[in-house]
């Protein structure tokens, strides 16, 4: 079949970029490699998604059926248990060639649009050695596991990652009857946002061992106990190891946008957001027509955001034929998106998320556009785990600086 | 002189004060040290190919007490008087390749494993090469099994629908002067029947382009890659469907001789009475040597650390890069050195590191020697960034002192065979080792010339690869069974139907690790993050067990044991 | 005069408030974005209050545990009795999200309701 837009991912951003798609008078197909649609939020059964969108704290679940049933009220198609195998560029658009039950299909679209959400660094990729037993899960399996299937991987819990979702677990554990013996964070900060350090860790008494990692797992068939170690600045561990007993290592050391369909179309992936480079349409500064949005593009802390930026895609395809693009420079960030302005299509308001590298009691966040100060807005207690999102209003030439400093320096 | 005064003097004047007598055709050593190197080192010591049988060494490490063996939980009596006509102890690829040749003969096999499944030590724990085998010494039952094993892996992938590739293995020099041992090479390659041929500097450079690599080097394009595990599940079930009884779970503890043979043998599940026992129990091989009263080696198990990249670090040429090494070349070094080695599932490989130590069955690894591996082996490939590794691994060789395999007919215990002290190239050699041991096994047992199986099949169907195969392959596939068209593994691309297929095949698989071992469900870059819940589901429902009943690698190891929820009030 | 700072949980934004405590009890709240801080604050100091969220087993083998919170807040004090209570459920039917399960649950003031959408297959 032929579409205006493919959509590779029916979580919140693929659902949100849909809807919007379709309500916008696009034909779109939403393709899902699991069977339900809704991505990780099925999971995410704790509250806290939707505060800013709804005004409401809803769960994980009830969010992703929120969104879904915009989507399909919009008359998006999905199809679910379809897996991609390769995309691929068309004289005027895009090839998806996808597996199902029902067989191996192909469908073109016009724009296409990546979903595809993030995946976890796993125990191995930050060093943790010692023995392979069952017991070392990976903060989302562990979720996966008790709040989907109702088990539960172990009593006696160490923590590894002060991410959101290994706070989350920390107190899912918890309730479900498990002992949380701590969290480690190598880190000298905590990676989660604030108020899950408090509702999550400080409200079951579970201590924060911050500047400490998990170096080692001992058991042949089962854990029976982690190692832990101070460590440096460098995040090297230093001085005597710990040994603590426990039955189960959850670790939750960060989330890499899934980055490998946009580099089967030799796209580059950003070393700074793990995504590609975009417009303030999510559109690939490269590959026009191609969109990325939610957390394949670049880790959000909160779903409002991905539904905000994933709706600006969906309303934006098939609208530009032609793109005036200039990079955005950046000082004093981690990261900003987008990273490239159209200049040609500058809306009443451009939203840019961007990421501190340290943590500001008071900081200020300056745009200047060809040379001039434009606007200047206010931002109180930066900390690097909590995106920013400012909307700035202004006109560009040809060029885009944003400044994030100190306040009152 | 005698061996033995030598020997003792070798070891008084360096400083080593422990005891040297002779044992069973070699040399045992006793007493006590206080470093692990000191004890390896008296057994290097005391080693004499042509007059000793070999090092039996039991030396003690001050203050050590050796870890327990990993035994099975399992304890039942449902062996018990079993009386198979040959049993082979230890599944690993050497085991499954000799029980494999014993069922082309007319003989009633068995096969005894302590782990959940085969294949779960040294041979999944090493890197999947083919080995030329130019690195060894010429005359020596290495290059004897290695030349053989490698030529026959043609038949064999074809037979058992295992997929090799000759990638080839391009050594580097790595100074101007080792070109010119090129001739002697040449002629040792010659000696051993192993293809070779130079490569130029010009050449070279295409593969590597780092200064200290721009010497040129010299090509043996017979090596190639392999999954060793698959290769040894492969063997196994096709063994099974020949008539083998194969035994997870099954550990020897014990043995009956009596009057120079082998009358009982003694597991966990039971006494076993087989005619003729083979011993290819890998790191334990010279405990069952023990146990049949033929121990003249002592395996001293030496550690390697090897590190898997993502796919996405695939190289532009999938020969195997290795450096010149002189020691190495010599047959001396106990070493290849390692390399960068392209497996045959397109992972880059890093390592092998080499570290002696105690412990037989020590499979954890250390930070340190995965940093040793990755600063050695990115000198070789320096565009390998080490947040591309996605996992690491270490297993123990059995390496003797001599260095070489067992591959005997027991000159004490009567109906015993060992094909012991298997280290690296065992993969390699393995098939070749296998057709020797078999023959000399069914000789055994038919009293004189060994009668053939008439009803031997030799082939195996694999499960069929899914993301390798054509759209219209894949379609053809999913019509006949809509399994196929449902991917689980999202990294490797693994269906549902290869999972199943996994859990339906000839040996018993039931853990998460076994089902890894055979269709890589778990083995990409996330590492089962995703999957594995998946897959735990999967098994349950097939063997009509509960979710958390499922292992990751056997009993014991349940992923999720606990299902407390929803006792009603 | 007793000073605290907290950081408010309520959204995102996630102000740091001052408390400062008055001799005659009263509290004066700081900092705050909006006046849910304030609520927020109040009840941090006095009586916390938080949403309970958790999974309810069910009888269905495709969705074998239900996701389930409280309609709104609950004292902190209630939380592990209310996990308890969930944990112990065995759900008998299938629910929509927002759907009420039971109603004043242990007596809290608030209705336990599911979240997930037991319709469609889990699994």
């Amino acid at each position: 079949m032929r579409y205006d837009v493919i959509v590779i991912g029916a979580g919140p951003a693929g659902l949100e970029a849909a809807r919007a798609a379709r309500e916008a008078g696009k034909t779109v197909l939403v393709i899902e490699r699991e069977a339900r649609a809704g991505g990780i939020l099925k999971q995410c059964v704790h509250d806290g998604f939707g505060v800013i969108r709804y005004g409401e704290k809803l769960t994980g679940p009830e969010y992703a059926y929120r969104t879904l049933t915009a989507a399909k009220a919009a008359g998006a198609e999905i199809k679910t248990g379809t897996f991609v195998t390769k995309i691929s560029k068309t004289a005027d658009g895009f090839k998806v060639e996808t597996t199902s039950r029902a067989g191996m299909a192909s469908d073109e679209s016009l724009s296409l649009i990546l979903a595809t959400g993030c995946r976890e660094r796993t125990p191995r990729q930050v060093d943790i050695h010692g023995t392979r037993p069952a017991g070392v899960l990976t903060a989302g399996a562990c979720q996966n596991f008790v709040n989907l299937k109702g088990l539960l991987p172990g009593k006696r819990v160490v923590i590894l990652g002060s991410g959101d979702i290994g706070l989350i677990m920390a107190r899912r554990l918890t309730l479900e009857g498990a002992e949380v013996i701590g969290v480690y964070e190598a880190k000298s900060t905590p990676s989660g946002l604030e108020r899950n350090l408090r509702q999550c860790l400080d409200d079951f008494g579970i201590p924060l061992h911050l500047k400490h990692t998990v170096t080692d797992v001992y058991g042949q068939k089962r854990v029976e106990a982690v190692a832990v170690s101070a460590v440096d600045d460098n995040m090297t561990p230093v001085g005597e190891k710990t040994i603590v007993p426990c039955d189960l290592l959850v670790v939750s050391v960060g989330l890499i946008p899934e980055n490998e369909l946009h580099e089967s179309l030799g796209l580059k992936t950003a070393p700074a957001t793990k995504g590609i480079d975009v417009d303030q349409y999510m559109m690939s500064a490269d590959v026009p027509g191609l969109y990325s949005v939610g957390n394949a593009l670049h880790v959000h802390d909160l779903v409002d955001y991905v539904s905000e930026s994933a709706a600006t895609a969906g309303r934006d395809v098939g609208k530009r034929r032609e793109r005036n693009l200039i990079k955005t420079e950046t000082e004093g960030l981690q990261y900003v998106v987008p990273q490239y302005i159209d200049a040609s299509a500058l809306g009443e308001k451009t939203i840019f998320y961007m990421r501190s590298p340290k943590y500001y009691k008071k900081a200020v966040v300056r745009l200047y556009a060809d040379g001039e100060l434009k606007q200047t807005k206010r931002v109180t207690n930066v900390r690097p785990p909590e995106m920013l999102r400012i909307p700035f209003s202004f006109e560009a030439e040809d060029s885009v600086r944003i400044v994030l400093e100190e306040d009152g320096v | 002189m005698t061996y033995i005064q030598r020997v003792r003097r070798a070891l008084k004047k360096r400083g080593f004060e422990v005891g040297a007598e002779e044992f069973n055709g070699g040399v045992r050593l006793t007493g006590e040290l206080d470093s692990w190197d000191d004890v390896v080192e008296c057994g290097r010591l005391a080693v004499d190919k042509k007059r000793s049988r070999g090092v039996v060494n039991d030396i003690t490490l001050r203050g050590y007490s050796p870890e327990p063996v990993r035994r099975p939980d399992t304890r039942d009596d449902s062996l018990d008087g079993y009386a198979p006509d040959v049993l082979v102890i230890g599944g690993g690829i050497v085991g499954t390749a000799i029980a494999r040749e014993l069922t082309r003969y007319k003989l009633k096999a068995a096969l005894v494993e302590k782990e959940y499944d085969v294949a779960t030590a040294q041979s999944s724990r090493n890197d999947g090469m083919i080995h030329a085998g130019i690195d060894l010494k010429p005359n020596c039952r290495k290059v004897k099994y290695n030349t053989r094993g490698n030529k026959l892996y043609d038949v064999l992938s074809r037979e058992l629908d295992v997929p090799i590739e000759r990638t080839g293995q391009l050594v580097f020099y790595t100074a101007r002067w080792q070109k010119l041992v090129y001739p002697l090479i040449k002629l040792r390659a010659s000696k051993n029947d192993i293809p070779i041929y130079p490569v130029s500097r010009e050449k070279a450079k295409e593969y590597v382009r780092e200064p200290g690599f721009n010497y040129g080097g010299f090509m043996c394009p017979s090596a190639g890659a392999v999954s060793p595990y698959l290769m040894s599940v492969a063997l196994a079930e096709n063994a099974v469907k020949n008539g083998l009884d194969l035994f997870v779970d099954t550990m020897v503890t014990g043995m009956e001789v009596k009057e120079g043979k082998i009358v009982s043998v003694a597991t966990n599940r039971g006494t076993i009475y087989p005619k003729v026992v083979i011993n290819a129990a890998g790191v334990f091989s010279d405990k069952i040597a023990e146990m049949a009263r033929d121990r003249h080696f002592t395996i001293h198990p030496r550690r390697g650390v090897e590190a898997v990249l993502d796919k996405k670090s695939y190289p532009k040429s999938k020969t195997v890069l290795g450096r010149f090494s002189i020691s190495g070349s010599s047959g001396k070094g106990h070493t290849k050195g390692g390399g960068v080695i392209v497996t045959i599932d397109h992972n880059l490989l890093l390592g092998p590191s080499a570290r002696e130590c105690p412990e037989r069955e020590n499979e954890a690894t250390t930070r340190e020697e995965l940093d040793e591996v990755v600063e050695k082996q990115t000198a070789l490939a320096p565009e390998i960034k080490r947040s591309d590794i996605i996992t690491y691994f270490a297993g123990t060789r059995a390496a003797t002192y001599e260095e070489d395999f067992i591959v005997e007919v027991s000159p004490v215990t009567k109906n015993f065979i060992q094909a012991a002290g298997i280290q690296s190239p065992g993969v390699t050699a393995a098939p070749a080792i296998a057709e020797d041991v078999a023959l000399w096994a069914a000789k055994m047992i038919s009293g004189g010339e060994a009668i053939p199986n008439e009803n031997f099949d030799p082939t195996r169907k694999g499960i069929p690869v899914v993301r390798e195969m054509t759209p219209a392959e894949r379609e053809e596939l999913i019509r006949s069974d809509p399994d196929f068209g449902e991917v689980v593994c999202r990294c490797e691309q693994i269906t549902k139907g290869e999972i199943l297929a996994a859990v339906r095949s000839p040996l018993k698989v039931d853990s998460v690790d076994a089902v890894k071992r055979r269709v890589r469900a778990g083995m990409g870059r996330c590492q089962g993050g995703f999957c594995q819940p998946l897959v735990v589901d999967i098994i349950a429902k097939e063997l009509g067990i509960s979710p958390e009943e499922v292992t990751k690698k056997g009993a014991g190891s349940a992923v999720a044991p606990y299902s407390e929820k929803g006792r009603r009030v | 005069m007793n000073e605290r700072t907290l950081t408010c949980i309520v959204c995102p934004n996630g102000c740091l408030l001052t408390v400062d405590a008055a001799p005659d009890g009263t509290l004066n709240v700081g900092g705050n974005m909006c006046p849910k801080g304030v609520k927020f604050a109040r009840d941090e100091i006095i009586d916390p209050v938080r949403t309970f969220t958790g999974t309810a087993a069910t009888s269905f083998k495709d969705h074998p545990v239900e996701p389930v919170r409280t309609s709104g807040d609950v004292k902190i004090k209630e939380i592990a009795r209310l996990a308890e209570y969930v944990n112990s459920l065995v759900l008998d039917r299938r629910y929509s999200p927002g759907e009420v399960i039971e109603e004043n649950v242990l007596g809290t003031g608030a209705a336990l309701i599911a979240t997930g959408d037991m319709k469609e297959d889990t699994l």
